[in-house]
């Protein structure tokens, strides 16, 4: 059995090995998964917000540069590094006007244009919660929904 | 501006009195249409980062029935009711008129339709009781993880900072050896938060 990991709000982990990676009951935020498949590292990110406050792991801009950090920590630059999003939704689509679930999306793709990190598969938007499972030695991503069943990205 | 970060013993106390009095109305109003007791516990406030109030309401992983509807006029905001998913389909069965099919659109309309009458007469109360005029909006609802409805409302409404401040009122009904619960969060804007304490001149 994989050691599973939970990463809240606002928080950035990256792992090494058996260890799975995991984010419950995501809406308008980003989960942010980066993986180097050669040594088999993976990092996820819980975004909350498209911007933020200098020093904070909740928007994008925030949560990429500390990912990155932990991975140059563990000797690996970002040459390597394959990226997947997950999340991003429209809760209550109808009734709430305001977009943070997509502007966290397109936040999070720029982010990652700039730093060159390609990004190779996404399950975003939507107006449904997602809980997300990644198993680091794979590089694997569950999503499971409640109300859309689950998939591998 | 009021800081929510920094209320009084004070300020805290007349705003859990101001929903005592909300949810004792709302009470009232499940109490006749279900035609049976209902009880509510001493309203809890919550303020804090949006992560940490999250985890101290509910598992981010529970299904939930939650309808919202959000306010305007004198006070600017959102109510959010929160069903455990058990809870709101045995809440369904309870409304059902007899001999009427239950199909999926019947429920969610009884249980957009209670909500809507829990959050009103809250809402009225308050209204009287600090004499501001408050309009609520339509409901919607969405049965989903309670992590991704409560973090999508507090977020999408708000003018996107994650400190919140939110009062909960737990409503328990039904047979009391196994309560049925329903929570309801108001959720003010900041600048009504103000407005609240300034009419209670606790400001």
């Amino acid at each position: 059995m994989a050691l599973e990991l939970r990463v809240g709000i606002g928080e950035v982990r990256v792992e090494r090995g058996d260890v799975i990676l995991s984010a419950y009951g995501v809406g308008s935020c980003v989960v942010l998964v980066l993986y180097e498949p050669q040594t088999r590292t993976g990092g996820l990110a819980h975004i909350l917000l498209p911007h933020g406050a200098d020093g904070s792991f909740k928007h994008p801009r925030g949560a990429i540069e500390e990912l990155l950090k932990k991975f140059a920590a563990m000797g690996i630059t970002k040459e390597k590094i394959v990226a997947k999003i997950v999340g991003g939704s429209t809760m209550f689509g109808e009734l709430l006007q305001s977009s943070i679930g997509r502007r966290n999306v397109i936040e999070t793709r720029e982010e990652l244009k700039r730093h060159s990190i390609p990004l190779v598969a996404e399950d975003v938007f939507g107006n449904w919660g997602r809980t997300i499972f990644f198993n680091v030695n794979t590089g694997e991503v569950v999503v499971k929904s409640y109300r859309h069943g689950e998939k591998i990205i | 501006m009021i800081d929510a970060k920094n209320l009084t013993v004070k300020q805290i106390d007349a705003l859990t009195e101001v929903a005592n009095i909300g949810g004792g109305h709302a009470a009232t109003s499940l109490s006749q249409l279900l035609g049976k007791k209902v009880m509510i516990r001493v309203p809890k406030l919550y303020t804090g980062q949006l992560e940490e109030v999250i985890l101290k309401i509910a598992d981010p992983n529970d299904i939930v029935a939650s309808v919202l509807l959000y306010f305007l006029g004198d006070l600017t905001g959102r109510t959010l009711l929160i069903y455990p998913y058990e809870d709101a389909q045995e809440l369904t069965r309870l409304l059902m008129p007899e001999g009427q099919e239950s199909t999926i659109e019947l429920q969610e309309s009884l249980l957009k339709e209670v909500s809507n009458i829990l959050s009103c007469s809250y809402m009225n109360a308050l209204g009287e009781l600090l004499g501001l005029l408050i309009l609520p909006s339509v409901p919607g609802m969405i049965i989903d993880m309670v992590g991704a409805v409560l973090s999508s409302v507090i977020v999408e409404f708000g003018n996107e900072k994650d400190f919140i401040f939110c009062i909960e009122t737990q409503f328990d009904f039904g047979d009391f050896n196994k309560p049925l619960s329903a929570y309801f969060l108001l959720l003010p804007d900041n600048s009504s938060l103000e407005i609240m304490l300034k009419k209670l001149n606790l400001i």
